[in-house]
């Protein structure tokens, strides 16, 4: 190993400077929230940084961390964490280049986490993980005094005694004597040097072995929660390993584990008892999930999903604690599926998906029939996608109902004509008179004259077909008389319509329009002449009556 | 404060102490009152914990980084770092690394072994007084084997003969009703396990080896299988994980031995320590029990099985043959041809650990595969002894191999050529 530049140095002390934010924040935040994020993420960089020329060697020692050029800080609380590492035999944590966040994390979570509870030391967990590109090299140091006024069986007594001692430290000392051949192993150690023959053996090449042939079953949760959902356990033994599983996992950070082992046990025929509030009481409360969820959310989609369908209200507590708006999106999007959640999940996918998906949702919820997907279907109304705004406003006249006006106001205003043409025939269709006001403000404004003669002509025609309604009359009215000898073709034809609005629904201010126009010298000969004969028309009406009027 | 972080905090106070009455003798003779006044320090810092354990002794230990206090390591602050490793080296130089106080200690002791120290300090000599009143002052041997490859198999026979207490103490302390934690020797795996991948041919010569007749059997046999079971599951692939799950199963096997398999899980039930290894080790020592009955079981319990077998074979009252080996396993009900191929693989043809016979030399032990991995060495065995380490091409295959080794062949220093 060579020794860093100065330069190297430098980024190795910005390195332990970032993993000492990283772990006061762990203990402080509990390993969640932004300031937590903010400094794991602080640390990967670091770590990437630090390891973009090669590895990152950083050299424990009883006082802390330090780099191979500089004594860290001589604070007066030593790092109990580094101690502690560094009296299971830690020497040195080095840093791969490819490390990332995740190791990061589960690093903090190894030694970070409260191991006190387990038992097992930090140095063994971090062992057993084997982390691709966080490394720990252990110094094996062993012990011996000779001591030298000891008897052979006193000495022998005391290695007893100390194993005694560290497997039940509640067991009272034995006053065990012991009796050992004096060609055992244990004697011989302490009398000499036995098998100080074969140091000098010399080891085969290291061949990575590569052979599946233990690749096998043992380890497979489903099997084990098999066995115990089986009759070899008493319910209680079944419990406290359970319980105890869990817990296990949750400390040692293994979040796919939780997972499984969660997931699998909800399902479980013969663990029905063991609800999802209870393992999570096994974890340490939903408390201590958080922060795993937070850092992973996708390790836990099996189990979140399960407690999605069985326990909404427990799955709505979690993501009330989940602090990062995104992890919770995240987690939401997770959870929710077809077969839990339909509503949840369409819904989403009216806002978020591709238009197949968005059509597909929109569909799904009105076809429910329900009033709720009904109005969680409406939301395709503000879809980015023309084709779902034209389908869910052909699915949601067939429905409508004053609540859902807000929507239909948006496709009536909405950028694609043909949408706000399909609108106008809905509103002359259903004669909605919220609409009807709102198109005739269309056709009043300034505007409408820059609308094409197509979407013009729809609206005359919502119009004119509810010409009876006063204010609507009174517009024809005017639409009748404005004509103008430059008037074209369009133009005429709208006012034909008002005529024909005018004669189909006969008012004073209609049959004086109609008169006005029936003598105007100047103008289109063709609406004179309608207009004369709308007026004959009424005439003719208004004799039929009296005449039926005096008969009667 | 736990013990523990008491005896830190009481250590580190001593060790202090200690260092500032030892360096007062540079410059002041042992009877001088700056001295004094410094050895009564230490001396009423010592009484106060005799006073209240009157049986208890005060073990020191001082390695060059590290200070133990009754195999605690003492959390040195880093001001008084430097000054504790000075004064351990000064120490080491007089042949001093442990020092070892009990109640009788007296400030006139103290100013005894004071007066040995400043000699040695001045005249450059080792100490020759080890034993004072309530002192001794020991040597202290200490072996790192990631340090020095040479001194890696005193590693392997102090995790041996650890475990072999290990495994009395887990069986006594059951006896006496306690469920003992399994964190030793999941640390013990850890050794063992990384031991495994640097000098499995040392662990593998101690396997092989034969213990005297007359010792504790069951522990015996219990701990050579777990040697074995991490060595064969480690030659095939099995990860860190899996090995500790392997190795405590085979520990365990203490407790659930003769258990029907549908018992095994209650018996290890209270083993919560197991943590998160809890559902391999038990399906493992099921599996176990359920090929001990000739049925179908998992592979690493065969595993287990074949290598109880073994051990059994090469442990018998006589020593047992490669033959017989080859034999007494291949009759084992309950175990796949491939799991017996794997363990019969791993010893080969030519057992390294096990005895053979040369043309030319005779009676030899099959040594190492030398540098290449592929060339047979072996050492001639005298009855004083070991021979230098040749390469063997003459194995008279007529007699057979025996596994008759042992842990105290006398040790022989090897002439040049053998190295």
């Amino acid at each position: 190993m060579t020794s860093p530049t100065p330069g190297n140095a430098q980024l190795l002390d910005k390195l332990i400077s970032s993993m000492d934010k990283a772990f006061r924040s762990y203990r402080l935040y509990e390993a969640r929230g932004a300031q937590y994020e903010a400094h794991v993420r602080e640390m990967a960089s670091q770590a990437a940084l630090a390891t973009e020329q090669g590895a990152a060697v950083l050299t424990i020692t009883p006082h802390g961390i330090q780099t191979h050029t500089a004594h860290g800080d001589d604070s007066a609380e030593l790092n109990r964490t580094w101690f502690d590492l560094f009296e299971q035999g830690a020497r040195q944590l080095i840093f791969l280049p490819g490390v990332d966040r995740t190791q990061i994390r589960e690093m903090l979570q190894i030694m970070g986490g409260d191991q006190s509870i387990g038992g097992e030391d930090i140095l063994t967990v971090l062992w057993r993980r084997e982390m691709k590109h966080i490394q720990v090299v252990v110094a094996r140091t062993l012990v011996r005094g000779t001591g030298a006024n000891m008897s052979t069986e006193d000495t022998l007594e005391a290695q007893y005694g100390h194993w005694r001692n560290i497997l039940a430290p509640e067991a009272s000392t034995s006053d065990k004597k012991m009796q050992l051949s004096p060609d055992d192993l244990r004697v011989l150690a302490v009398e000499g040097e036995p098998l100080l023959w074969c140091e000098s053996c010399v080891e085969p090449p290291t061949v990575e072995s590569e052979t599946d042939l233990f690749e096998t079953d043992a380890g497979d949760i489903s099997a084990f929660l098999d066995l115990l959902a089986g009759d070899e356990v008493s319910r209680e033994e079944c419990d406290q390993i359970l319980g105890h599983l869990i817990g296990s996992y949750a400390r040692l950070g293994l979040t796919e584990k939780i997972n499984e082992v969660m997931a699998l046990a909800e399902q479980h025929p013969a663990l029905g008892a063991w609800s999802l509030e209870r393992m999570l009481t096994a974890v340490g409360g939903i408390d201590a999930l958080v922060p795993l969820i937070e850092s992973s959310p996708n390790a836990f989609r099996d189990t979140l999903t399960a407690m999605a369908s069985t326990d909404s209200a427990l799955m709505e507590e979690l993501l009330e604690k989940i602090e990062a708006e995104a992890v919770r999106g995240e987690i939401e999007t997770l959870v929710i599926t077809q077969d839990s959640a339909p509503l949840a999940f369409h819904s989403g996918r009216v806002q978020n998906a591709s238009i197949d998906e968005q059509l597909e949702s929109v569909k799904f919820l009105f076809d429910l029939g329900t009033e709720e997907a009904i109005y969680l279907a409406i939301e395709g109304c503000a879809s980015f996608h023309d084709e779902v705004r034209a389908y869910t406003l052909t699915r949601m006249t067939a429905v409508y109902e004053d609540p859902m006006r807000t929507s239909m106001l948006r496709l009536f205003r909405d950028t694609k004509e043909e949408i706000r043409v399909q609108v106008y025939r809905f509103v002359k269709k259903s004669g909605d008179r919220h609409f009807l006001r709102e198109i005739l403000a269309v056709a009043k404004d300034s505007y409408f004259s820059r609308r094409s003669d197509e979407e013009q002509w729809e609206v005359i025609q919502a119009l004119s077909t509810h010409g009876r309604l006063p204010v609507i009359n009174l517009f024809f009215c005017g639409v009748a008389s404005s004509g103008s000898v430059w008037a074209n073709e369009h133009l005429r034809k709208i006012q034909h319509e008002a005529i024909q609005v005018l004669t189909r629904f006969p008012t004073v201010d209609g049959q004086h329009v109609l008169k006005k126009l029936s003598r105007r010298l100047v103008g289109a000969k063709d609406l004179r002449e309608a207009a004369q004969r709308a007026l004959a028309q009424l005439e003719a009406q208004t004799d039929k009556s009296s005449a039926g009027g005096g008969e009667s | 404060m736990s013990r523990k972080q008491i005896m830190q905090v009481y250590g580190a106070k001593l060790v202090n102490e200690l260092q500032v009455y030892l360096r007062a003798l540079h410059t002041h003779q042992a009877n001088n009152d700056v001295v004094k006044r410094t050895r009564d320090a230490l001396h009423s810092t010592l009484k106060g914990y005799f006073d209240r354990e009157p049986q208890g002794s005060l073990q020191v230990q001082l390695l060059p980084e590290e200070t133990f206090l009754n195999s605690t390591l003492l959390p040195i602050a880093m001001q008084d770092f430097e000054r504790i490793k000075e004064m351990t080296a000064q120490l080491r130089q007089m042949g001093v690394g442990e020092l070892i106080f009990d109640s009788a200690v007296t400030t006139e002791s103290l100013s005894v072994f004071a007066q040995a120290v400043y000699g040695c300090m001045h005249g450059g000599a080792t100490i020759e007084t080890r034993a004072f009143t309530g002192i001794e002052a020991l040597e202290l041997e200490y072996s790192s084997s990631g340090s020095s490859e040479r001194d890696a198999h005193k590693v392997a026979v102090w995790l041996y003969a650890g475990l072999l207490d290990g495994l009395q103490g887990l069986r006594d302390l059951v006896a006496e009703g306690h469920t003992p934690t399994m964190v030793p020797f999941m640390r013990h795996m850890r050794l063992l396990v990384d031991l495994t991948a640097e000098r499995g041919m040392v662990l593998r010569h101690m396997c092989l080896a034969r213990p005297s007749a007359d010792t504790d059997a069951e522990v015996q046999q219990i701990a050579c299988r777990t040697f074995l079971a991490v060595q064969v599951g480690h030659a095939n692939g099995l990860d860190r994980s899996s090995l500790m799950a392997l190795g405590l199963s085979s520990i365990l096997e203490l407790i659930s031995r003769d258990s029907a398999p549908s018992e095994v899980m209650t018996k290890l039930a209270p083993y919560t320590s197991l943590s998160d290894l809890a559902p391999k080790v038990m399906m493992i020592l099921r599996a176990l029990e359920l090929a001990r009955l000739g049925k179908s079981a998992d592979r690493l319990g065969q595993l287990l099985l074949l290598l109880d077998e073994l051990v059994e074979t090469i442990h018998g009252s006589e020593p047992a043959t490669l033959e017989d080996v080859h034999s007494q396993l291949g009759w084992t009900q309950g175990a796949d041809e491939e799991v017996l191929e794997a363990v019969l693989g791993w010893l080969g043809e030519h057992p390294v650990g096990a005895m053979a016979t040369s043309k030319r030399l005779d009676k030899v032990l099959l040594y190492d595969h030398g540098e290449d991995g592929e060339t047979l060495r072996c050492r001639e065995i005298f009855d004083d002894g070991l021979g230098d380490v040749v390469e063997l091409h003459d194995i008279d295959e007529a007699q057979p191999i025996i596994f008759s080794g042992r842990f105290d062949f006398a040790y022989t220093e090897e002439s040049e050529e053998g190295w």
